[in-house]
C-alpha cells in the first residue's frame, strides 16, 4: 500500500501514467468506507481512522491507478464542515485480464472539538466523512462515505486529546545537577476506553547534540477508561553525564492528531555552591509512636558515624515524612519546632524540664531526631512519630 | 557536661537575678561576631564571674528559639561559650537563660533577641550562578537522515539571587540555555532565558504583600484552575486582623519559555486574567470556614511548550464559589464549589458562548489521634459534576461530561496504609437525547506496606532483604449503557477493564532492587473491539561495587499482550545495563550505557529489535571551585543498530563520536 501525501507528486505520477502507451481499462464496481471508531465524543478533539476499499474491474493489462484529492466532512443535511486536503493514490500494474483488484486506504482524520459541538448546537448526532475515488486511465469516479455518530465523553475507542509534559517541579525546561532526581510527568486527557501504548524515551548527550538516538526507558501499556485524564510519571531520568538530554512519552497507540511533545533538561557538574540534596535515614527505636512522655521516658535512636551532636524537636503539627528535599530544620529556620533538646554525640536522650515545660498537658506532639556532624551540616533525619503529653 | 550559658546582641535584657549565694549576677550577652555583624556561625559567650559557685551554675540552661542547648556549652576560662551546632537562619533568634529553682520551678534570668546578619546593609544578600559551556566536535560519523552540523557548542546557567532586610525579601531564578543549534533555546537566538520567576514579599503589621513576575502556579485548586503555572504576574494580598487574602493575575494562556513575550501578558489573544478572594470569616476558628469566589477570563489555547494538543483559539470566562469547613475538633470536613463557565468553543466563528455548570460536594470523617491507638483512618463521600461543554483556560486538564458519586476510605495502621474506593460515574449530564449515557462503576484498592526493620550501629540494615517497601494495586471499570433513547445512533458502549499491579523493592546501602508485575485485560462485550489480556513484568537494580567506584543499574522490561478474538500475540521486551565508573577520584571518570529493545507479532506486522550504545570518558584538567572555573575534556560515542524487519523492512548502522571540552564556572556571592 503506497499513500502520497504530496499533491504535486501525484499529478506527476498520474502524468507519467497517461504518458504510458498500454494502460489498462478499467471500471470501478465498488466502494465503502469505515470509520474504526465511530463515535465520537464530543467533549475532545476526535482522531478517527477511516479505512477505504475501492473494487476495479481491469479491462486490460497495463498500469491502473485509484486516486482520491479531497475528503469531505458533512453533515446529513449535506452542509460541510470539514475539507481534508490530503490526497490518497495507488498504483499498480496488472498482466491479466479482466481481472478484479481491490485497493485499500487508511487515513487519520482530526475532528476539532469546534466542529463536533456545532455540529451537536445543530442539531446532528452523525456526521459524514466522504471522498471520491478516480481511476486511471479511464476517468471513472466513484464516492464512498463512512457515517460518524457524536456521542458522549465514555463512549467509544481511546481518543487521546491532549498530552502535556511537565518535570516533577513543574517546570517545562530544567537545569540540573549531575545525580538529581529527575521524573518527567505526561498529563494526558482523554476520551473513550481502550489500551494506551506508549514509551518512555530519552535521548542522551552523546547523541542528543547530533542524531538523537531515543533509548526506551520503560514501556506502557495501560487500559484508560474513567474519568478523562491521567497523569503518567517516567522513571528516573538519566543524569549521570553532564550535557543535554530530551525526553518524550511516544504513543504508538493510539494514534494522535499531534505530534509528539518533547522536554529538554540539561544536566550540570554538582555545583560546588550545591547543598546536599538529601540525608539518610536516622533510625529511632524508643519510644514507641504513640507513647506518653513521662520524666523517664528516654529518646533512644541508632547512632550515625560522623555526628558530633543529635537534635531532638518537638512539632505541634505532624510532620511530612522524610522526603529527598528535607535537608532538616536548621536552628531558626521559618518552620521551627516547638521546643527540643541538642545534645552531644550518642544514642540516646532524655527530655530536659525546661524542654518539657513548652508541652501543654494533654496534647499531642510529633518528635523526631535529626544527625548533626562537625561542619554542621544534616547528616540524617529521622521520621516523626506522634507522642502523647499526660 | 557543663551548665553554663550565653548569646549575643542584646535587644532586650530582663531581670537583674541574685544567686543562692546572695551575689547578684547580671547575665550578659558578648557578640563573637566580626565589625558587629553576627553571622549564622559565630559564637555567643558570657563572663562568669570567678566567684560564682558550681552549685549555681549547674542550675542553670540555655534555650534557643525553644531548643534547649545547654548541653552545649563549654567553658573557656571566665567564659561560657556556645557555638550553634548548626548554622543559624538569617534573621532573629531569641536566647533565654532560665535558673531551675529547688521547688521545681524555672525562672528566667534574661532573654535575648538576635539577629543574624550578612551586613549591615542588608540583612541578607546572596548569589549564585552555575554556568557550565559545552564545545563538541564530532570526530566520526556514520548516520542516515540529517546529521546535523559536526562542531556544537551547547550549555546553560542556572541563576539564583535573594536579598531581604527588615520585613521584606526579594528572591530571583532563572535557567539560561545556549544552544547554536537553537533547538534547546526553543527561538531563533543561540542564548535564551528559560523559565524565570522574580518574587517579592513585604511585610506590616497589616498583613503580606506578594508580588511574582515569571513563571509560577497559582496556588487555588478548584474546578476553575488547577496546576495553572503559566509565565505571568501575579499579586496577592494578605489581611491578617481579617483572615483574608485577595489575589490577582494575568497570564499566558499557553506554556512558554525563551524571551518573547517576556512577562506574558502582552498579547491579549494569549492571556488569561483572574481574580480570586479568600476569607476565613471565623477570627476564633479559622479552620472551621473558609470562603473563597474566583473568577478568570481570556483568550487562547492551552498548548505551547511540551504540550501535544491540536489547538484550537476560544474565549470564555468561569468563575466558581467554594466553602470549606473543618468541625468537631477538625475530624469532620465538608466542602462545596460550584462553578459555571461561559465558552466560546469556535473563537471569533458564529457561534455564541456555551454555559456550562459544575459542582464539587465532599464529606469526610477523620478521628482525632489517640495516644496508643496504632492506626488512623478516615471515610469520606463526594460527588462532582461537570458539564458537557464545561471549560476554563486555567484548568485545561479537567475532565468534563462526567457526574461521579465516590465513597473511599483510608486507614493507616502503623507502616501498613490501605486506599479504598468504590465510584459511580455517568457521561452525558446534560441529558442530550441524541446520545446514550454510559455508567461507569469503578472499584480500586491500593495497599502499601514498609516492615520496620531493625539497623545496626554502624547504619546498616540488620536484614539481608534491606528496607522493603511492597504495594498491591487493583482496580476494576465495567461500562455499560444506563439509559439509550430511540434517538441514539451511536455504538454501544459495554466493557469491562481490570488490573492488578503487585511491586516490591529491596533497599541496602549498596544495593536495591525493584521488581514489579501486573496483570491487565479488556473485555468488550459488545464485540465491536478484540479482547486483550496483557501482563508486564519489570526489575531494576542498583549494585555500588569496589568502594563505589563502579555503579551497575540493570534493567529488564517484558511485556506480552494477546488479543483474544483474533489470537494475536505481541510481546516486547527492554533490556538495559547502565554502568558508572570513577578510575580516579576526582580526575577521570566513564559511563557506558546499553539498551536493546525487541517487538514482535504474532501475526507478523510487527517485527523489530533496537541496540543502543552510547558511553563517555571524562578528564577533569582543572577541577571547578567556587569563583574559579573548571575544564574538563570528554569523549563520547553513540551507536544505533535499527532492524525494523515489519513495518518498514529498513536496517540502519548509524554512529557519531564526539570530542568535547566543558568549561564549568561556580559563581557566588
Amino acid at each position: 500500500m503506497l499513500q502520497d501525501r504530496h499533491p504535486t507528486g501525484t499529478i506527476l505520477i498520474l502524468w507519467l501514467l497517461l504518458l504510458l502507451p498500454t494502460a489498462g481499462q478499467t471500471t470501478m464496481i465498488a466502494s465503502s468506507g469505515n470509520a474504526v471508531n465511530r463515535n465520537l465524543a464530543v467533549d475532545n478533539t476526535a482522531s478517527v481512522r477511516v479505512d477505504w476499499q475501492v473494487s476495479s474491474s481491469i479491462g486490460n493489462p497495463g498500469p491502473v491507478a485509484i486516486s482520491s484529492s479531497l475528503g469531505t466532512l458533512t453533515t446529513p443535511d449535506g452542509s460541510t464542515l470539514l475539507r481534508n486536503p490530503v490526497p490518497l493514490q495507488q498504483k499498480t500494474v496488472t498482466n491479466t485480464s479482466p481481472q478484479l483488484v481491490t485497493f485499500q486506504f487508511s487515513e487519520l482524520i482530526t475532528i476539532p472539538r469546534s466542529l463536533l459541538f456545532r455540529a451537536r448546537k445543530q442539531g446532528f448526532a452523525e456526521l459524514r466523512y466522504s471522498r471520491t475515488f478516480t481511476d486511471f486511465p479511464d476517468n471513472t469516479t466513484t464516492t464512498a462515505t463512512a457515517t460518524l455518530y457524536l456521542a458522549g465523553a465514555a463512549a467509544g475507542q481511546l481518543n487521546i486529546a491532549r498530552v502535556e509534559l511537565r518535570f516533577d517541579d513543574g517546570s517545562r525546561v530544567r537545569i540540573a545537577s549531575q545525580g538529581d532526581a529527575v521524573r518527567a510527568q505526561a498529563y494526558l486527557n482523554f476520551s473513550g476506553t481502550g489500551q494506551l501504548d506508549a514509551v518512555w524515551e530519552v535521548a542522551r548527550p552523546e547523541s542528543s547534540h547530533g542524531k538523537a538516538f531515543f533509548t526506551p526507558l520503560r514501556s506502557l501499556r495501560q487500559y484508560l477508561s474513567a474519568s478523562g485524564n491521567i497523569v503518567l510519571q517516567s522513571p528516573l531520568l538519566p543524569t549521570d553525564t553532564t550535557g543535554n538530554y530530551r525526553v518524550r512519552l511516544r504513543i504508538i497507540s493510539p494514534r494522535t492528531p499531534f505530534s509528539v511533545p518533547e522536554l529538554e533538561y540539561r544536566i550540570q557538574p554538582t555545583p560546588a555552591t550545591a547543598t546536599p540534596r538529601s540525608t539518610a535515614l536516622l533510625s529511632v527505636t524508643e519510644p514507641p509512636a504513640g507513647a506518653t512522655l513521662t520524666a523517664a521516658t528516654v529518646f533512644r535512636w541508632q547512632a550515625v558515624p560522623g555526628a558530633s551532636a543529635y537534635q531532638l524537636e518537638l512539632y505541634e503539627q505532624p510532620l511530612m515524612d522524610r522526603t529527598a528535599s528535607d535537608t532538616g530544620t536548621p536552628v531558626g529556620a521559618a518552620r521551627r519546632p516547638l521546643t527540643g533538646l541538642v545534645v552531644p554525640a550518642g544514642d540516646h536522650a532524655r527530655l530536659s524540664r525546661l524542654a518539657r515545660s513548652h508541652l501543654t498537658p494533654g496534647g499531642i506532639y510529633h518528635w523526631r531526631v535529626i544527625a548533626i556532624g562537625a561542619d554542621g551540616r544534616v547528616l540524617a533525619i529521622s521520621d516523626s512519630r506522634p507522642l502523647h503529653i499526660p | 557536661m557543663i551548665r553554663y550559658l550565653l548569646a549575643v546582641i542584646i535587644l532586650f535584657s530582663s531581670h537583674t537575678v541574685r544567686g543562692r549565694t546572695g551575689d547578684s549576677w547580671v547575665p550578659r550577652l558578648e557578640p563573637l561576631g566580626a565589625e558587629g555583624v553576627q553571622g549564622p556561625g559565630d559564637g555567643y559567650r558570657f563572663h562568669i564571674p570567678p566567684d560564682l559557685p558550681d552549685d549555681y551554675l549547674r542550675s542553670l540552661a540555655l534555650e534557643l528559639d525553644g531548643i534547649d542547648v545547654t548541653a552545649m556549652v563549654r567553658r573557656e576560662g571566665e567564659f561560657a561559650l556556645f557555638i550553634p551546632t548548626q548554622p543559624l537562619a538569617w534573621g532573629e533568634h531569641r536566647f533565654r537563660i532560665i535558673q531551675y529553682g529547688v521547688d521545681g520551678s524555672i525562672n528566667e534570668l534574661g532573654n535575648w533577641l538576635v539577629e543574624i546578619r550578612r551586613s549591615k546593609r542588608f540583612r541578607e544578600i546572596s548569589g549564585i550562578a552555575d554556568i557550565t559551556i559545552t564545545t563538541y566536535l564530532r570526530l566520526a560519523k556514520n548516520l542516515t537522515g540529517s546529521p546535523g552540523p559536526n562542531g556544537v557548542a551547547q550549555g546553560g546557567a542556572n541563576l539564583k539571587g535573594h536579598v531581604a532586610d527588615g520585613r521584606w525579601q526579594i528572591d530571583g531564578h532563572a535557567d539560561l540555555l545556549y544552544d547554536t543549534l537553537k533547538r534547546a533555546t526553543g527561538s531563533h537566538r543561540s542564548v535564551e532565558i528559560g523559565e524565570y520567576l522574580l518574587s517579592g514579599r513585604i511585610e506590616n503589621d497589616m498583613g503580606t504583600a506578594n508580588l511574582d513576575i515569571g513563571h509560577h502556579e497559582q496556588d487555588y485548586d478548584s474546578l476553575i484552575m488547577q496546576g495553572f503555572n503559566r509565565r505571568g504576574i501575579s499579586a496577592k494580598i494578605t489581611f491578617d486582623d481579617l483572615h483574608a487574602r485577595v489575589s490577582a493575575f494575568a497570564k499566558r494562556s499557553d506554556a512558554i519559555t525563551g524571551s518573547p513575550d517576556f512577562l506574558g501578558v502582552s498579547q491579549q489573544d494569549r492571556r488569561v486574567d483572574g481574580l480570586i478572594v479568600e476569607a476565613r470569616p471565623l477570627a476564633g476558628h479559622p479552620g472551621a470556614l473558609y470562603l473563597s469566589a474566583g473568577y478568570v477570563a481570556g483568550r487562547g489555547q492551552s498548548g505551547g511548550t511540551g504540550t501535544g494538543l491540536f489547538a484550537e483559539h476560544g474565549e470564555g470566562d468561569a468563575w466558581t464559589g467554594i466553602a470549606d469547613s473543618l468541625l468537631f475538633g477538625e475530624q469532620v470536613r465538608l466542602r462545596g464549589e460550584y462553578a459555571i463557565s461561559r465558552f466560546d468553543f469556535d473563537g471569533r466563528g458564529g457561534l455564541p458562548r456555551e454555559t456550562a455548570h459544575a459542582w464539587h460536594l465532599l464529606a469526610s470523617y477523620s478521628p482525632a489521634a489517640r495516644p496508643g491507638r496504632p492506626y488512623n483512618w478516615t471515610l469520606g463521600v463526594e460527588n462532582r459534576r461537570v458539564g458537557t461543554f464545561f471549560h476554563s483556560l486555567a484548568n485545561p486538564t479537567l475532565p468534563v461530561d462526567r457526574d461521579m458519586y465516590r465513597i473511599f476510605g483510608n486507614i493507616q495502621w502503623q507502616t501498613l496504609s490501605a486506599q479504598g474506593y468504590a465510584a459511580r460515574e455517568t457521561d452525558n449530564v446534560d441529558d442530550d437525547p441524541a446520545f446514550a449515557t454510559i455508567l461507569a462503576r469503578i472499584y480500586g484498592l491500593d495497599l502499601s506496606y514498609v516492615p520496620q526493620v531493625p539497623r545496626e550501629e554502624s547504619g546498616h540494615v540488620a536484614n539481608w532483604l534491606g528496607e522493603q517497601e511492597y504495594t498491591l494495586q487493583l482496580n476494576s471499570t465495567r461500562k455499560s449503557e444506563e439509559d439509550r433513547s430511540g434517538m441514539v445512533v451511536a455504538d454501544t458502549t459495554d466493557n469491562l477493564t481490570r488490573l492488578v499491579s503487585l511491586s516490591a523493592s529491596f533497599t541496602h546501602l549498596l544495593w536495591s532492587l525493584g521488581l514489579s508485575y501486573s496483570y491487565s485485560d479488556f473485555q468488550d462485550m459488545s464485540n465491536r473491539v478484540a479482547d486483550t489480556r496483557s501482563h508486564s513484568a519489570s526489575l531494576n537494580a542498583i549494585m555500588r561495587l569496589f568502594g563505589e567506584r563502579l555503579l551497575l543499574t540493570p534493567t529488564a522490561q517484558y511485556q506480552t499482550t494477546l488479543d483474544t478474538d483474533n489470537h494475536v500475540r505481541l510481546n516486547n521486551t527492554i533490556l538495559g545495563l547502565s554502568s558508572e565508573v570513577i578510575v580516579i577520584p576526582q580526575r577521570l571518570s566513564g559511563a557506558l550505557q546499553v539498551t536493546m529493545n525487541r517487538s514482535l507479532q504474532t501475526d507478523d506486522t510487527v517485527d523489530s529489535r533496537i541496540w543502543i550504545l552510547g558511553a563517555n570518558l571524562s578528564w577533569t584538567i582543572i577541577p571547578a571551585r567556587i569563583n574559579q572555573p573548571g575544564f574538563d575534556l570528554g569523549l563520547s560515542g553513540s551507536l544505533q543498530n535499527a532492524d525494523d524487519r515489519v513495518p518498514s523492512g529498513l536496517s540502519t548502522d548509524d554512529y557519531q563520536f564526539f570530542l568535547s571540552l566543558t568549561m564549568t564556572a561556580p559563581l557566588a556571592y
